[in-house]
C-alpha cells in the first residue's frame, strides 16, 4: 500500500513535469504567443462571415483555409480538423494563383506581393487575412495588428463587399474600418 | 477521484499524441492516412485552444511575439547581429551599454557610473571613434570628439523594437566612421506603442528611475509621449580607502513619436526629445603650483534637443523613396572644454530594381555642424568655432546570379568633408546560400575615420608630478597644430570578412565570422619638443601634436551559437578572440595600445521560463587582460528574475554579483565597477 501511494506521488510528479516540459509555461501563464491568439481571431471572424452560396458544393463541403507564405509556428495548421460553421475546417498549404478552392485566405507577414494575393481573393470570393503591415489599407479584408501587447483587427469593408463577402455588424463593431 | 482523473487528462492526452506522432512517423501506410505531418498532431496538444473564446476576449489578451529573426539577417553579407525587445526587456539592462553586452563580438567595458567603451574588432576607448550610432535614423557620433557619449544615448527602452549590430564596416551605406561597425537603434512606431506604459524602480546603485508613456490615435495618426528619470549612484576608487568616485548622475528625459499613413503608398514619421541632466565626473590632475595629483571633481551640466522628419514613399516591395531631415542640438559642458553643436542633416533615398535582377539602394545627403566652444580646465579650441560641410553619395547594387542561390553586392559612398576632403569607400561582397537555411558570406571593404573637431582645433594640456626620473614636474601639451594640410588626416582600413550563419537543426544555430583588418595612420601624438622652463617654476615642458602615427594589423574570430532545447529554454553562447599588432610611425611619448581591446571575451546566457509567469535569465561573462595597468582579468555575473502577471511586470535584477567591485578599464583615475542589485516593476495601462 506504500509502495502505492509512492507510486501514485511519483506518477503525479511526472505529470507536472510533462506538463511543465509538454504543454510549455505559455499554456500557464497569463501571455500567450501572438501567433495563437491570431488564428483564434481569424476563426472567429470566420464565425461571422457569410460566403456567396456558390462557394460551397455542398452542404456537406469542408471550409478550406490557405496558408499563402509562412504560418508562423504553425499556428494556423493547428485550426485544421475544427468545426467552423457546421463544415470541418481543411488547413492546406496555398501556391498564390490557386485560391480557387479556398475561402479563406491567411497570408503570412513576410510575403513579398500582396497585390496579386489579394486580386486573386477578390476574384474567387475569399475572405483575406494577414498580420502583413498595412494589410487591409493595400486592400485585404481583415488586417491583425499588435497595439501595444493586445491583437486588433481592421477590416476594409469595401474589398469584403468586392468579393461578394458580408461581415456581421457584430465584427465592424469591434475592429477599425480602414479604406484604401 | 475525480480530481485525479481532471489532472491526468491533458497528460494521457499528450501520451495519445505522442504515440499517433510515433506510429505516423515510422508506419508509411499510417502516414498515407494522415494528410497532416506527424508534427502537427504534437503541436496541436501544445498551448492553449483560445478558439472558443469570444472575440472581446481575444482582443485583451496580452501576447508575446517569440524573437522572429527576419529573413533579411540570415541574408545579409554581413556580419550583424539583431538585439530584439525580448532580450533587451530580459536583460535587466538600464541603459543601452549595458543590453549592447550581449551583443556577439561587441566589446562593452564601463570605465566609470558614466563612461561606456563600446568597440570591437581589437579597439576599445572613451569615445570608440571608428563605430557609429544611430538612434531612429539620426546619427549620435560625436564630430566634436569622434565617437559616442554613451551617457547621452538613451531613450525608453520598451519603445525599442531592434537593435541592429553590423561589425566591421558598413561604410557604403552608412557613411564615413562606421569604420569597426554600425549600432543602429530603432524604436517602435507610435501605432505600436498605444496605451500607457509606467516603469519605476531603483537599486544599490539606481537611486531611482522612472518612466511614463502614452500612446493614442486620432484618425489615422498614431502618437505617443514619453518622459522618463533617473539618478545614479557614484562608484568606488579602485584603491586603498575605496573612496567615492565623484561620477554620479541624473538626466530627465522626455519627447514624442507621432507616425502618420497620409495614403496607401506614404508614411510621414515625426519625432523629437529633449533631455537636461548633470553628468559627474573626478579628474586626478596637478598643477604646477600644486605639482601633485589632487583628485577635484566637476558636475557637468548636459541639455540636448532633437527633432527628426521622415517620409517614406512605398512603390512596391523593391521599390521605394525615402526623404528625412534632422535638427539636433546639445551642450556639454564637460570638464575638458564646455562645448555646443548644432547639427542639420538631410537624405534622400532610392531603392528601385533594374531588370529582375538587380536590386539597387542609392542616395545623397548633406550634413551642416556649427561648433562652438569656451576655453575650458585643461583645454581649449583655436579657432573656437567650427562649421563642417559634409556632402555624400552612394550607391549599391545587389546582384542576383543564381535565383535564391548566389548574391554580387557592390557599393560604393563617395564623401566630401570639410577636414578631409574627398573620400570614397567602396566595398564588393558575396552572399552565397547552398541550402535554405545555411548562408556563407564574404567581404572586402575600405572605410574611413574622417578627423574629429578635437583632432584639427583642440590643444590639451595636463601637469604631470614629478617622479623618481624626472624630479621636476612636466607639462605635457598636445596640439592640432597651425597648418591643416600637415594635420591629422583621416584613418583607413581595409576590410576582409569571411562569415557563416546556419540553422543546424531547429534548435540550434551558429553565426561564425573570421576577419583581417588593416588600419592605417592611426591617431598617435608626435612628440614635437622638449624644454626647459624656468617659470612660473622650473618644468619640463613637452610638445606633441596629433597625427596619423601609427598602423595596425588586427585579425580575429567571432562566434555565437543559439541552443533552445525547449520551447521555454533558450540558452546563448557568445566567443570572441582578436589579435592586434601595432607599427609606429611617429616618435611619441605615448604608448599605441591605450586603445587595445582585451584578445577574448565571451559569455554564456541563459533564458529560461517558469510555471506562473516567472523568468529566470543567467548570464556568466568574461574578459581576458587588457594591455598593462587598464584592467584584469575579470568573470562577473549577470541575474534576472522575472515575473509577469497580466499588465504588471516585476523583476529584480542583480550586475557583476560575483565581486563586491572589479575595475573593466582604469584611467588616471581607477575606478572599480561595484556589485548591484536592482528592483523594477513596469505597468501597462
Amino acid at each position: 500500500l506504500r509502495g502505492g501511494r509512492f507510486i501514485r506521488i511519483g506518477f503525479r510528479v511526472a505529470v507536472v513535469l510533462l506538463l511543465i516540459v509538454g504543454v510549455g509555461p505559455p499554456a500557464l501563464g497569463d501571455t500567450v504567443e501572438d501567433s495563437t491568439v491570431k488564428a483564434a481571431i481569424l476563426f472567429n471572424v470566420a464565425r461571422f462571415t457569410e460566403w456567396p452560396t456558390t462557394s460551397f458544393g455542398s452542404d456537406a463541403a469542408p471550409m478550406v483555409l490557405c496558408v499563402v507564405g509562412a504560418d508562423p509556428d504553425g499556428a494556423m495548421e493547428r485550426l485544421d480538423g475544427k468545426t467552423l460553421k457546421g463544415r470541418s475546417l481543411r488547413v492546406r498549404a496555398a501556391a498564390d494563383g490557386g485560391l480557387r478552392a479556398c475561402h479563406i485566405a491567411y497570408v503570412g507577414p513576410d510575403h513579398p506581393d500582396l497585390r496579386e494575393v489579394v486580386k486573386a481573393a477578390e476574384q474567387f470570393g475569399v475572405l483575406t487575412v494577414s498580420d502583413a503591415d498595412r494589410f487591409a489599407r493595400k486592400g485585404g479584408m481583415i488586417g491583425l495588428v499588435n497595439e501595444g501587447g493586445k491583437i486588433r483587427f481592421e477590416i476594409n469593408l469595401k474589398a469584403a463587399q468586392q468579393a461578394g463577402i458580408k461581415l456581421s455588424s457584430q465584427l465592424l463593431k469591434l475592429a477599425s474600418i480602414v479604406r484604401n | 477521484v475525480t480530481a485525479t482523473l481532471e489532472s491526468f487528462r491533458p497528460a494521457r492526452r499528450l501520451l495519445i499524441g505522442a504515440w499517433v506522432a510515433i506510429v505516423a512517423s515510422v508506419s508509411p501506410l499510417s502516414a498515407q492516412e494522415k494528410p497532416a505531418p506527424p508534427s502537427t498532431t504534437i503541436e496541436r496538444q501544445r498551448g492553449p485552444d483560445l478558439t472558443e473564446l469570444p472575440l472581446e476576449a481575444l482582443m485583451n489578451l496580452e501576447v508575446t511575439s517569440v524573437a522572429k529573426k527576419p529573413q533579411r539577417v540570415a541574408d545579409a553579407a554581413a556580419a550583424i547581429f539583431v538585439l530584439t525587445q525580448e532580450d533587451i526587456r530580459r536583460s535587466g539592462a538600464t541603459t543601452l551599454p549595458e543590453a549592447l553586452r550581449l551583443v556577439p563580438g561587441l566589446y562593452v567595458a564601463r570605465q566609470d557610473s558614466n563612461v561606456w567603451h563600446v568597440n570591437a574588432r581589437g579597439f576599445t576607448g572613451r569615445f570608440s571613434s571608428q563605430f557609429l550610432v544611430l538612434l531612429d535614423g539620426r546619427a549620435v557620433y560625436t564630430p566634436i570628439f569622434g565617437g559616442v557619449v554613451w551617457s547621452l544615448v538613451d531613450t525608453v527602452l520598451e519603445d525599442i523594437e531592434r537593435i541592429e549590430v553590423i561589425r566591421g564596416p558598413g561604410a557604403s551605406l552608412w557613411g564615413a566612421n562606421a569604420v569597426n561597425g554600425i549600432i543602429n537603434i530603432v524604436t517602435k512606431r507610435a501605432h505600436d506603442t498605444q496605451g500607457g506604459l509606467a516603469s519605476g524602480g531603483g537599486g544599490t546603485e539606481e537611486r531611482g528611475f522612472g518612466t511614463l508613456r502614452y500612446g493614442a490615435k486620432f484618425g489615422d495618426v498614431a502618437v505617443r509621449a514619453y518622459a522618463k528619470y533617473f539618478n545614479r549612484d557614484e562608484f568606488v576608487v579602485n584603491q586603498p580607502g575605496h573612496e567615492g568616485a565623484g561620477d554620479a548622475w541624473e538626466i530627465f528625459r522626455s519627447g514624442f513619436r507621432a507616425d502618420a499613413e497620409v495614403s496607401e503608398h506614404d508614411t510621414v514619421t515625426l519625432i523629437g526629445n529633449w533631455f537636461k541632466g548633470s553628468v559627474d565626473e573626478t579628474v586626478r590632475m596637478a598643477t604646477l603650483a600644486s605639482p601633485v595629483l589632487a583628485s577635484k571633481e566637476f558636475s557637468q551640466p548636459v541639455q540636448g534637443l532633437d527633432v527628426t522628419a521622415r517620409w517614406v514613399r512605398t512603390f512596391s516591395a523593391t521599390s521605394s523613396l525615402q526623404l528625412q531631415l534632422y535638427y539636433d542640438w546639445s551642450r556639454l559642458d564637460t570638464l575638458r572644454v564646455p562645448v555646443s553643436l548644432r547639427t542639420y542633416d538631410g537624405e534622400l533615398q532610392y531603392r528601385f530594381p533594374l531588370g529582375s535582377f538587380n536590386d539597387i539602394v542609392t542616395g545623397v545627403g548633406y550634413r551642416h555642424h556649427h561648433f562652438d566652444s569656451e576655453p575650458g580646465n585643461f583645454a581649449i579650441f583655436v579657432p573656437p568655432t567650427a562649421d563642417l560641410h559634409l556632402f555624400n553619395i552612394f550607391v549599391q547594387d545587389d546582384v542576383t546570379l543564381v535565383q535564391k542561390m548566389l548574391h554580387l553586392i557592390l557599393g560604393t559612398k563617395i564623401e566630401h568633408t570639410t577636414y578631409s576632403g574627398l573620400e570614397w569607400e567602396p566595398n564588393a561582397r558575396l552572399l552565397w546560400t547552398p541550402a535554405p537555411n545555411h548562408t556563407l558570406w564574404g567581404a572586402v571593404s575600405r572605410a574611413v575615420r574622417t578627423p574629429s573637431i578635437a583632432e584639427r582645433q583642440e590643444t590639451v594640456s595636463a601637469v604631470a608630478p614629478p617622479t623618481a626620473t624626472v624630479p621636476i614636474p612636466t607639462v605635457v601639451t598636445t596640439h592640432a597644430g597651425s597648418n591643416p594640410s600637415n594635420g591629422f588626416q583621416s584613418e583607413k582600413l581595409l576590410a576582409y570578412e569571411i562569415g557563416y550563419r546556419g540553422q543546424v537543426r531547429p534548435e540550434l544555430a551558429f553565426d561564425l565570422v573570421a576577419f583581417y583588418h588593416y588600419y592605417q595612420g592611426l591617431q598617435l601624438d608626435e612628440l614635437q619638443t622638449v624644454s626647459l622652463q624656468p617659470t612660473p617654476v622650473l618644468h619640463a615642458d613637452i610638445t606633441s601634436r596629433f597625427k596619423n602615427g601609427f598602423d595596425s594589423e588586427v585579425w580575429g574570430i567571432e562566434l555565437l551559437a543559439e541552443i533552445d532545447p525547449a520551447r521555454w529554454w533558450k540558452c546563448r553562447v557568445a566567443y570572441t578572440w582578436t589579435e592586434r599588432h601595432d607599427f609606429r610611425r611617429v616618435k611619441s611619448i605615448f604608448p599605441t595600445n591605450t586603445t587595445r581591446a582585451p584578445n577574448q571575451h565571451g559569455y554564456v546566457r541563459s533564458m529560461l521560463d517558469l510555471p506562473e509567469g516567472f523568468e529566470l535569465d543567467v548570464t556568466p561573462r568574461w574578459v581576458s587582460d587588457l594591455p598593462k595597468g587598464n584592467a584584469r582579468e575579470y568573470i562577473e555575473l549577470d541575474a534576472r528574475l522575472g515575473w509577469r502577471w497580466r499588465a504588471v511586470e516585476l523583476a529584480l535584477v542583480g550586475r557583476n554579483l560575483l565581486h563586491a567591485e572589479h575595475p573593466e578599464f582604469e584611467g588616471v583615475l581607477p575606478v572599480a565597477v561595484q556589485r548591484e542589485v536592482l528592483f523594477k516593476a513596469t505597468l501597462r495601462f
